[in-house]
């Protein structure tokens, strides 16, 4: 077991990127269930936590003299992601008239349009290079990353090179239970979140009881807009913040989505795992790396063909079979 | 159905022809035949005539992605992908260093216009049996792809710096190397796209596809194969896009990944919106406006730093504001405001009204 330590290493980075893939993808469900809406702009809500935070964190309007904000995390991280909650709510209010008439597609190619929109924004207000934002822990220890030894009995005898651990992959990994843990009480414990959850079984049926379908639907966009932005803060010290980051965490997080079997929410975050744990042991085949992109919409393509339903609907049907 | 004259398509191509046919003699010829000069038309180039043929060349893929959207009520995502087919495939047979041969470029549209339908047919069968949206969705990761395939594998394709020298087109002795000529060409292909997809949609497949775009339940409970119809014109919006592709690949000697990525696939949706969803005369109104809006963007980036890249930002609006108020399409949608506005003006011989039917 020579490969070990590397073996550990390539499924800890892809747990990381995983965690973030199973957020969107769990965004992507929260729409789709309430609206029967695939939300094409999903990955720009990462994109705007990540660049609002850089925003209020680093940035200085591109004038040193004016010197930027440089306010705390605890702060900027929050009103990035209510930022990006507010953009949700738009989007979900402009959503709101053609959902009543427009077929598919046509809902489809507005959030399309909306995501070509706040990307072109977001390039024009904070230009086309990657930023660095800052990690969430800079003080002692948190400064170094994690180095673990693996024990000699693991490692066959030999001595082997420690395993790398940033702290902010833990950060993304514990804000991924945090969030699927708030998540689970606030659509089983309280009220608006069983709202939510009627809207989505039956919306008629929903009405009827008395509850306020459109504010359902908005406050869904506003929740996953905000879940995005959490993910893109987090996750933006690891892999940069640019304009267009949106597109491929997007586009991943919908192939985990539908991977997991649209609209069920254990499936998309198992998916979302899986996906970036693959996509991250793919760089470790020869003349795989250069590919590695295209993982994620291989099993994507492979998922729709074999059972377009998704994972837990292929499990399912096996177990019919036998 | 009686069909008047607006509505017969032979009208529609011999207008197409009269105005394909004068375009470079109003562009080129007449400004130089006033100067007393006498022009061989043909080797003309021009600026504007270059921009027309590539509004021809997006026409031809407007108008199949129409066919898509518009009467198959599916989205294609990735539609750059089998355009991004037809040009690799013709840039690799016919100029490719990697090759120890090369094809003429006439055997070389052929062979990227099978591989793409190959192609559409095999993604396509799995993903259009099902209902909803799953060919949008299909699309997209081929799309992507296709496009990273195209930007890695560098060996055969390029890679990012794409592949120079692509011969231009040659028919026996005749060449095309003038503005004028490629205008010509690429002109009456997409006359002979938008003739080749009027027809389809009044024949018996278009109606068939009008049908299941209502209700797809219907339409099978008539006898439709909806799957069947709806795989027939996936694979012909991809043969038409690689026609595209091969021709915009002899049009201009040079193709790399860029210009076959998701932008421009949304680009293509955003033709389709603004020339109006089911109107396949639109698609030569959307190709047009959004290659003119293209230029124009380009141009004001240039004259002014603030404003660079606002490609994005406006196709974005556009898409929005069309669906939210428009949903049938720019095109569409202001014809029938101008219609309604007609009506209201003239309220001409009082229509049978049908009969009061019970309310169930």
């Amino acid at each position: 077991m020579e490969q070990l330590p590397d073996i550990l290493q390539y499924l800890i980075s892809g747990l990381a990127t995983g965690s973030i893939y199973a957020i969107v993808a769990v965004g992507f469900t929260i729409i789709f269930s309430s609206t029967q809406v695939v939300n094409f702009a999903q990955g720009e809500f990462v994109m705007l936590g990540a660049m609002g935070t850089y925003m209020l964190t680093t940035w200085n309007w591109n004038r040193p003299e004016y010197g930027g904000l440089h306010w705390p995390l605890y702060i900027a991280v929050p009103l990035a992601a209510v930022f990006a909650a507010v953009i949700g709510l738009m989007l979900g209010w402009v959503l709101m008239r053609p959902l009543k008439s427009a077929s598919g597609p046509s809902l489809i190619i507005i959030t399309v349009g909306a995501s070509m929109l706040l990307q072109g924004v977001a390039g024009q207000l904070w230009g086309k290079d990657a930023v660095a934002v800052a990690p969430f822990a800079q003080a002692k220890p948190f400064d170094m990353p994690l180095m673990i030894n693996l024990p000699r009995w693991l490692t066959a005898g030999k001595e082997s090179y420690p395993v790398v651990v940033d702290w902010q992959q833990l950060w993304v990994v514990v804000l991924t239970l945090v969030m699927m843990l708030g998540l689970t009480l606030f659509f089983n414990r309280t009220l608006v979140g069983k709202a939510m959850r009627a809207v989505s079984v039956n919306r008629h049926g929903a009405r009827l009881m008395g509850i306020n379908v459109s504010r359902m639907v908005v406050g869904a966009f506003a929740l996953s807009a905000l879940m995005g932005a959490l993910a893109g803060a987090t996750i933006a010290p690891i892999s940069c913040g640019y304009y267009n980051m949106g597109t491929m965490i997007g586009l991943k997080g919908f192939a985990a989505a539908i991977v997991g079997g649209l609209g069920n929410f254990k499936g998309s975050v198992v998916a979302g795992l899986v996906l970036g744990v693959a996509e991250s042991f793919a760089v470790m085949v020869p003349g795989l790396a250069d590919y590695k992109d295209a993982v994620a919409f291989v099993i994507l393509l492979a998922m729709l063909i074999i059972s377009p339903n998704g994972l837990p609907a292929l499990l399912k049907s096996r177990k019919a079979a036998a | 159905m009686k069909r008047g004259l607006f509505t017969s398509t032979f009208f529609w191509a011999l207008i197409g022809l009269a105005i394909i046919a004068f375009l470079p003699w109003w562009v080129v010829g007449l400004p130089l035949l006033l100067q007393h000069q006498h022009p061989n038309l043909l080797s003309q180039d021009n600026y504007l005539l270059h921009v027309l043929s590539l509004v021809a060349i997006y026409t031809i893929l407007a108008v199949g992605l129409n066919l898509l959207m518009g009467y198959a009520g599916q989205v294609s995502l990735g539609h750059a992908a089998f355009y991004g087919i037809g040009a690799y495939t013709t840039a690799i047979l016919t100029a490719s260093p990697f090759l120890a041969f090369h094809l003429s470029p006439l055997l070389a549209l052929p062979a990227g216009v099978a591989l793409s339908c190959a192609v559409a047919f095999l993604v396509g069968v799995p993903c259009l049996r099902l209902r909803g949206h799953y060919l949008g969705m299909a699309t997209l990761g081929f799309g992507w792809i296709v496009y990273i395939v195209l930007r890695q594998w560098s060996d055969f394709t390029g890679g990012i710096s794409g592949l120079t020298d692509i011969p231009g087109l040659a028919l026996g002795g005749f060449r095309f190397d003038s503005d004028v000529k490629w205008f010509y060409l690429t002109g009456m292909t997409a006359l002979l796209a938008l003739v080749i997809s009027a027809n389809v949609v009044n024949s018996r497949v278009g109606r068939a596809l009008r049908a299941l775009h209502g209700s797809e339940s219907a339409a099978a409970t008539l006898g439709v194969n909806v799957a069947h119809y709806k795989v027939l014109v996936f694979v012909l919006a991809a043969a038409m896009a690689a026609v595209a592709g091969s021709l915009y690949a002899h049009k201009i000697h040079y193709v790399s990944p860029t210009s076959f990525g998701f932008i421009f696939s949304v680009e293509l949706v955003v033709m389709v919106v603004v020339g109006g969803m089911a109107s396949v005369w639109g698609a030569v109104v959307g190709a047009t406006t959004i290659t003119f809006l293209f230029e124009w963007l380009t141009d004001l980036g240039k004259d002014h730093p603030m404003l660079q890249d606002m490609h994005g930002v406006a196709y974005g609006l556009i898409l929005i504001l069309v669906m939210v108020f428009m949903p049938s399409g720019l095109t569409v949608g202001v014809r029938d405001l101008v219609l309604r506005w007609f009506k209201r003006r003239r309220p001409s011989a009082p229509k049978p009204q049908p009969k009061e039917v019970a309310r169930v």
